[in-house]
């Protein structure tokens, strides 16, 4: 599995973000035996043959350099989505606040995200 | 290792230019059991095969960090030999194909390493000219390449790989071998998808850090309370207790070393104390962790 990403290991960079029960969380932080449900990362999200619009809108706009960060910001963007589904930029802004980039794509991944809001990926 | 094993059925599936290389004795220990390829500095094969559909294997010592010189590299040696950029796949930093380019860093891979590779397709391109020269009975300076085939002044067309047949160029790598006129170009300067990209979205891609061989460890940077600090001495008998544990090492800094599962975060390593000066700079670090360095 290559979606989640480890990063800072204290739940500070949002590298390793999956879903549980639909809700964004922290995988390397959250202790295992919390886990009931359905879990979903970013290989469940969308496939390369079938990608989710905001996979397709982090293609279209480019919007990552290394990318190690990006399967968060995906993956929180996804869960933002679908509670608020036509943001205004700033939202996407704030919710995405956590999430941390070093190489600095920042623009572009909300771009993406708010393309990905216009392409219905919320709905 | 699974990329190691798409690279190598690559490799025998690649024609030409590894058949011809496959019994030299003097390339690896492995030269007698299985395909192998050249490596130097100063050979064309080094960089670049062309397989007997002309699709082109470009061998990069250069990796790309997450810069995107994997997309940059493809560009340029796709623009100097006049090959569709969809034609040519790059493969960097496997020491048994990959010549050895130097160190990825200074953001040299670009000026140091792709005008490397650009060199050696420019010596393909003029090596592949003086081949098709020969066989339409023209100078080369009559001809043209565009999109995989040299074209006579007569439309005579020639696909590259119909020049080299079930050879390989076998030319040394020549300073001198003209480059393109950058007014020409028609990939390099153009903003095309970055190759790594859909990959990296959709959690197909291996990063480094996803990596194992076998007999592989795991280090912490273990650091000191606060800027400034000294190591003066350590006590290895602190970190004795911790499972897995191999050894601390470093003059300057110790670091634990024990085979632990990749991912898995290290025991803070407040278990390894610092014998520092105290200072105006040395403040109690309340969790070690949060510095960036210590997982590799």
């Amino acid at each position: 599995m290559h979606g989640p990403r480890f990063g800072c290991g204290l739940g500070q960079c949002g590298a390793c973000t999956v879903h549980l029960n639909g809700a964004a969380i922290r995988s390397c932080v959250y202790p295992l035996g919390n886990v009931q449900g359905k879990v979903v990362t970013l290989e469940g999200l969308g496939t390369p043959e079938n990608l989710h619009p905001l996979q397709r809108a982090f293609i279209d706009e480019q919007a990552l350099q290394c990318g190690y960060c990006i399967n968060g910001m995906i993956m929180q963007a996804a869960a933002f989505l679908k509670r608020i589904p036509k943001p205004t930029e700033d939202q996407v802004r704030e919710e995405l606040r956590p999430n941390l980039c070093r190489c600095g794509t920042h623009i572009r991944i909300v771009r993406a995200v708010m393309r990905a809001a216009q392409a219905g990926a919320g709905v | 290792m699974s990329a190691l094993i798409e690279r190598r059925a690559l490799l025998k599936a690649s024609g030409a230019l590894i058949i011809t290389f496959a019994l030299e004795p003097h390339f690896g220990r492995a030269a007698q059991t299985k395909p192998s390829k050249p490596v130097g500095l100063d050979s064309v094969d080094s960089y670049l095969a062309i397989d007997s559909e002309g699709l082109v294997t470009v061998y990069s010592g250069k990796v790309d960090l997450g810069t995107g010189v994997r997309t940059a590299l493809t560009q340029i040696v796709a623009e100097e030999l006049d090959v569709p950029f969809a034609n040519v796949t790059l493969i960097q930093g496997d020491t048994e194909l990959t010549p050895d380019q130097g160190v990825t860093y200074g953001s040299l891979s670009i000026q140091n390493g792709g005008v490397q590779l650009r060199q050696a397709a420019a010596t393909a391109r003029q090596t592949l000219l003086k081949i098709a020269a020969a066989r339409m009975k023209v100078t080369p300076e009559t001809l043209t390449m565009d999109s995989g085939t040299v074209i006579g002044a007569h439309q005579q067309r020639l696909p590259l790989q119909a020049l080299i047949g079930n050879q390989t160029l076998s030319v040394k790598m020549d300073k001198a071998a003209p480059l393109k006129n950058p007014d020409n170009f028609k990939l390099v300067g153009q903003s095309v998808q970055r190759l790594d990209i859909p990959g990296k979205v959709t959690g197909q891609f291996t990063f480094m850090q996803d990596f194992k061989v076998p007999g592989m460890y795991h280090g912490r940077v273990v650091r000191p309370a606060g800027m400034g600090a000294k190591l003066i001495s350590v006590d290895e008998s602190s970190i004795a207790g911790i499972p897995g544990i191999v050894k601390s090492c470093g003059s300057r800094a110790s670091s634990e070393l024990s085979p632990r599962p990749s991912g898995q975060p290290s025991k803070p390593c407040g278990s390894l104390p610092w014998s520092g000066p105290t200072g105006p700079n040395c403040r109690p670090q309340a969790n070690c962790g949060s510095t960036s360095g210590g997982r590799k």
